[in-house]
């Protein structure tokens, strides 16, 4: 109130600021214009051709008919593998970083070369996947050899989201608890970590989400066009839910439309349904939260 | 680039020169967001000092 009685006598600069911030808002407002207007087109078209059937069955008559089952299996099983890997060794660099590293130059190499791992294009970590698991260490296109290479993917994402929700946790928690005698260990065991869990839950789920979305790591080191049986060991190859999206939107012709749809909407309940999953870990976390 | 090795990956044999040039391909790109990356940091890390020179 009194500082709109402020501004009001020069109201040309009131006025500009008006105009100024009613375009940014709807700016902002733009931004979700296409992300609601993707997932209303994949729901309008992909829903019809959900169905037990789809969702279950083997795919039939060169993918042209049944179900995408070993896809959707194929998918689950590199995200859990890429799970396996990654989060124990993310949250360890984390935590040796945010906690125990000194600053130094080796540190600051340590930083540089996490944030150029996030930066590189995913199909330069196929090649990699390819030249080192494949070949090199002899594991063969499977899921071990894919879920390696997305692991390598999703740790700058893991370390980063760790780091800084570690971080957020108040450096008092650390003298208090370091002055009733703790060591430096138990502090981060028992007061850092469980202050910052549902941050890094957030950070893993991200990550893993980005993981089961990406096509080109897998590309070369464990996806393949098709399999007759669901992969039973991870030196198997194995289906997956975006390479099986590329293979039949492109490679196969005269593809119903439908299953295609369909293939997209199952990726996108997938993906989305995580980064739910996260939203809520988070926003739960924040309202229970006491600093 | 990307979309080159994509591509081409799966049609080449093994050890071919072909082969190796899309490894190459994978180093340029590499190398690109390497060198972007070290500058990002290089100017971030200059503020940072300067900021902490003028604050104290």
């Amino acid at each position: 109130m009194k500082s709109d009685k402020l501004i009001t006598p020069r109201s040309s600069a009131y006025l500009v600021e008006r105009i100024g911030f009613s375009t940014l808002a709807i700016l902002s407002f733009l931004l979700a214009v296409p992300i609601i207007g993707v997932i209303l087109y994949i729901i309008i078209h992909g829903a019809p051709a959900i169905s037990w059937e789809f969702l279950s069955r083997m795919p039939s008559d060169g993918m042209k008919a049944g179900g995408i089952l070993p896809a959707i299996v194929g998918t689950f099983y590199l995200t859990l593998g890429t799970a396996i890997f990654s989060v124990p060794l993310g949250i360890a660099a984390a935590i040796y970083l945010s906690e125990y590293a000194p600053e130094n130059r080796l540190t600051r190499i340590i930083r540089i070369a996490i944030i150029n791992l996030a930066g590189i294009p995913s199909i330069v970590y196929g090649l990699f996947g390819l030249g080192l698991f494949v070949i090199f260490l002899k594991l063969g296109t499977s899921i071990l050899a894919a879920s390696l290479t997305l692991s390598i993917m999703t740790l700058p994402v893991i370390i980063t989201t760790t780091e800084e929700s570690l971080r957020a946790v108040p450096y008092a928690f650390r003298v208090v608890s370091t002055s009733l005698g703790t060591s430096r260990w138990q502090t981060i065991r028992r007061v850092v970590l469980p202050q910052a869990v549902p941050g890094i839950l957030t950070g893993v789920i991200l990550g893993l989400e980005r993981a089961a979305g990406e096509t080109a790591p897998i590309l070369f080191t464990g996806a393949t066009f098709f399999l007759p049986h669901l992969p039973n060991s991870p030196l198997d190859a194995t289906m997956a839910l975006p390479y099986h999206l590329f293979v039949i939107s492109t490679q196969v012709p005269g593809m119903p439309i439908q299953i295609q749809y369909g293939t997209v909407l199952v990726l996108l309940v997938f993906v989305l349904g995580m980064n739910i999953v996260a939203t809520v870990i988070r926003s739960r976390a924040r309202a229970r939260r006491q600093w | 680039m990307t979309a080159t090795i994509a591509s081409e990956m799966g049609e080449v044999s093994g050890g071919s020169p072909h082969y190796h040039v899309l490894f190459f391909i994978g180093i340029v790109l590499f190398l690109i967001t390497l060198g972007v990356n070290v500058m990002a940091s290089r100017i971030a890390f200059r503020q940072r000092k300067r900021s902490e020179r003028v604050l104290s």
